[in-house]
């Protein structure tokens, strides 16, 4: 019985709410300038250097394996990773979190363009997947309609990736942007890129957003206490609500489960690659990320300097 | 007449089901009346040699030891294969057959065509094989299985069909301890002078397709845009109930349905047969049987890793498990068929890549309808 309720809570998405690694505030970005170092300090800085690149979980999340170990495989990592970093030297993929809005441009036959590529602009409202099969969501609203695409960062007929503006917000996932009003969710699709200073951190937009009026798609009152980006204005407005809460609150149940997901340590070691592993995979492959966005900052500084502003 | 005719009907159905129940009774533990359909395969042939060592636990002392090694090491590094004379190797033509490879699962990728299209491969790599053996098919009178069935050759008796083939190659994966496996078992390699391996298996070949004992077989041994058969044991999923297992279609899960929403309902009927009929199908154990996947084509294989890039995510098994990767014997995906890839004139390598034709090979060689990752992002332009 146990089992089971717990199945049904990863279904409703509830993957990511575990002890300590959900990331609430923003990190400094990686980039960081280069300093001469002396050759006593290279021992130190190598290992700053190391610690460093912990953070790279972050920036290139699809770089870790899964988890689950019936499905790891050495051999398939490597060719994996491989593959991934011939995609970035074709294309940018640049870093961007939850929240971001971004500007994604892909090859389609069925385009009216002639050039046979159509341009989407939207909030990521989640992202997920290892390796070549990484996805993430973009949502807008059209007209009046709310449309979300999804999209595989790796798939070749991704012409183009640009992040518009870079922010995190106060939760993992957006899926509650379906329950809110239009305005928070819209992104124009004619938004210029706001590029930040170099080294600077990743702004946390911390909007909380209203929730419309009931019907939802989820049960978004049962998770008040996770999600912090929303609010509801009388989340048990009839007696009937309040005993539904209580009841799904109760000893056993769902939602005193949730309430223990925190504390489950196996649960948060189960899903997490060991640290050692994840220090190998970025001594494989940082240098190579590294150097690559060293190239794509000198060419978006480039693109900078020359683009003449509107103001005078 | 109509009498006559069913009653010669009968007799020869008999005969049939007597010569599979001389057959089965050796090979398998089911029922003769078992129909095709449900024929499932999970146990080895008896024939097999037993292979493990379950030797009695003896206290070896640290001297012993290293002598058992070193004995281990001068048996087995077996004469110079420049010491063996070596075999004609044959041309390709059409009808022939080669040995296949054993490959091991190591997970599943997407990879994407020039179009646009997403194509989710599994990746096979062979690791660690060598040709074993070569049994010509007039040996297989004088052997064990020839004399227990009493049949001329292995395709049985004026089976015209497999006239072309002249015998089994066996192959094997993955060098381990001899001192783990019987001495029956480690004599099977001493002929190719490799070390014994984990796993083997055999393929039937036409003279022209066989290979010497002891030739190293890679991935190089296939050619992209192939079709292969793989050969595999399935994964298990236990006692499953009828319509996991049969795919019956149950009860609804509403309207007044009591207590039957998953089960198989009529098993007999009455009348003369007034019984359940053998056969019936009913819950029971699912998966873990030798199964064949047919014509699945090779996208992508990396030369450097030894590994193939195969349709689909059904190949059998979990990560880790061995499969038999073999040329596809369907008609439509044979080598004179597939005009389209411009494979007509059969493999690249014939019989197998020798150690000069591996030297020239790249890194990574891509069926020419995929996707290169170092080519730049697709663009439908016209």
């Amino acid at each position: 019985m146990m089992a089971c309720r717990l199945t049904c809570l990863a279904g409703q998405g509830l993957r990511r709410v575990c002890s300590g690694s959900v990331r609430q505030f923003a990190s400094t970005s990686y980039l960081r300038t280069q300093q001469t170092e002396s050759e006593e300090d290279r021992s130190v800085n190598q290992e700053q250097h190391d610690l460093s690149r912990r953070d790279f979980r972050y920036i290139f999340p699809e770089f870790l394996p899964d988890p689950k170990p019936e499905w790891r495989n050495k051999v398939r990592e490597r060719l994996e990773r491989k593959d991934m970093l011939q995609r970035r030297e074709q294309i940018e993929i640049p870093e961007f979190y939850v929240g971001s809005s971004l500007a994604v441009t892909v090859s389609d036959e069925n385009s009216p363009n002639p050039n046979k590529i159509s341009r989407f602009v939207g909030i990521c409202i989640d992202r997920g997947g290892t390796g070549l099969r990484a996805w993430f969501t973009l949502r807008n609203v059209v007209e009046g309609q709310g449309v979300e695409f999804m999209y595989q960062m790796y798939n070749p007929s991704i012409v183009k990736i640009e992040v518009l503006r870079l922010e995190q917000r106060l939760d993992e996932e957006l899926y509650y942007l379906r329950d809110a009003p239009a305005e928070y969710s819209t992104v124009p699709f004619d938004m210029e890129a706001e590029i930040l200073p170099e080294g600077s951190p990743v702004p946390v937009n911390d909007t909380v957003v209203p929730l419309n009026s009931r019907p939802w798609t989820r049960k978004w009152e049962r998770y008040a206490m996770i999600y912090s980006g929303y609010s509801i204005e009388n989340p048990f407005p009839t007696p009937g609500k309040v005993r539904r809460q209580m009841r799904w609150m109760a000893e056993g149940n769902q939602g005193w489960q949730l309430q223990t997901l925190k504390y489950d340590l196996m649960r948060d070691y189960r899903n997490t690659v060991p640290m050692e592993e994840q220090d190998q995979i970025w001594e494989e492959v940082g240098d190579q990320l590294e150097s690559r966005d060293k190239q794509m900052r000198r060419v978006a500084a480039k693109r900078a300097f020359v683009r003449p502003s509107k103001r005078i | 007449m109509l009498g006559a005719s069913t009653e010669l009907l009968a007799v020869r159905s008999l005969g049939k089901l007597l010569h599979l129940e001389v057959l089965s009774s050796g090979l398998h533990t089911t029922s003769s009346l078992e129909s095709r359909i449900k024929r499932v395969n999970r146990h080895k042939p008896f024939w097999h040699i037993r292979k493990l060592n379950k030797a009695i636990d003896e206290p070896i002392t640290e001297e012993n030891q290293i002598f058992i090694q070193d004995y281990i090491d001068r048996k087995y590094n077996g004469p110079l294969r420049e010491e063996f004379t070596p075999w004609a190797k044959g041309e390709w033509k059409e009808g022939s057959r080669r040995p296949g490879v054993l490959a091991v699962k190591i997970g599943v990728h997407p990879i994407w065509l020039k179009n646009g299209k997403q194509v989710i491969t599994t990746l096979l790599q062979v690791q660690d094989n060598h040709v074993i053996k070569y049994t010509p098919r007039t040996n297989f009178e004088d052997s064990y299985v020839g004399q227990k069935f009493n049949i001329a050759s292995f395709t049985g008796n004026n089976n015209k069909k497999s006239e072309s083939l002249t015998g089994f190659v066996t192959v094997g994966a993955i060098s381990t301890d001899p001192q783990k496996y019987t001495k029956g078992y480690c004599g099977l390699f001493t002929d190719s002078g490799v070390m014994p391996k984990r796993h083997l298996a055999r393929f039937p070949v036409t003279d022209n397709g066989v290979i010497q004992p002891g030739t190293p077989l890679t991935a190089a041994h296939f050619t992209p845009g192939q079709f292969v058969d793989v050969y595999g044991r399935t994964q298990e999923r236990g006692f499953q109930g009828v319509m996991k297992r049969w795919g019956f279609a149950g009860m609804p899960a509403t309207h007044g349905t009591t207590k039957s929403h998953r089960r198989a309902g009529h098993v007999g009927s009455g009348c003369d047969k007034s019984r359940i009929w053998p056969g019936q199908k009913m819950p029971g154990w699912v998966g873990g049987n030798y199964t064949w996947m047919r014509g699945l084509r090779i996208w992508r294989i990396n030369y450097a890793e030894n590994v193939l890039y195969v349709t689909g995510t059904a190949v059998q098994g979990d990560v880790g498990s061995v499969v038999q990767v073999c040329d596809t014997k369907l008609n439509a995906k044979k080598w004179e068929n597939l005009k389209k890839e411009n494979l007509t004139s059969g493999p690249r390598f014939f019989p197998t890549a020798y150690e000069d034709q591996l030297k020239e090979l790249p890194e990574e060689e891509y069926y020419s309808v995929v996707h290169d990752f170092k080519s730049p992002s697709i663009s439908l332009y016209p």
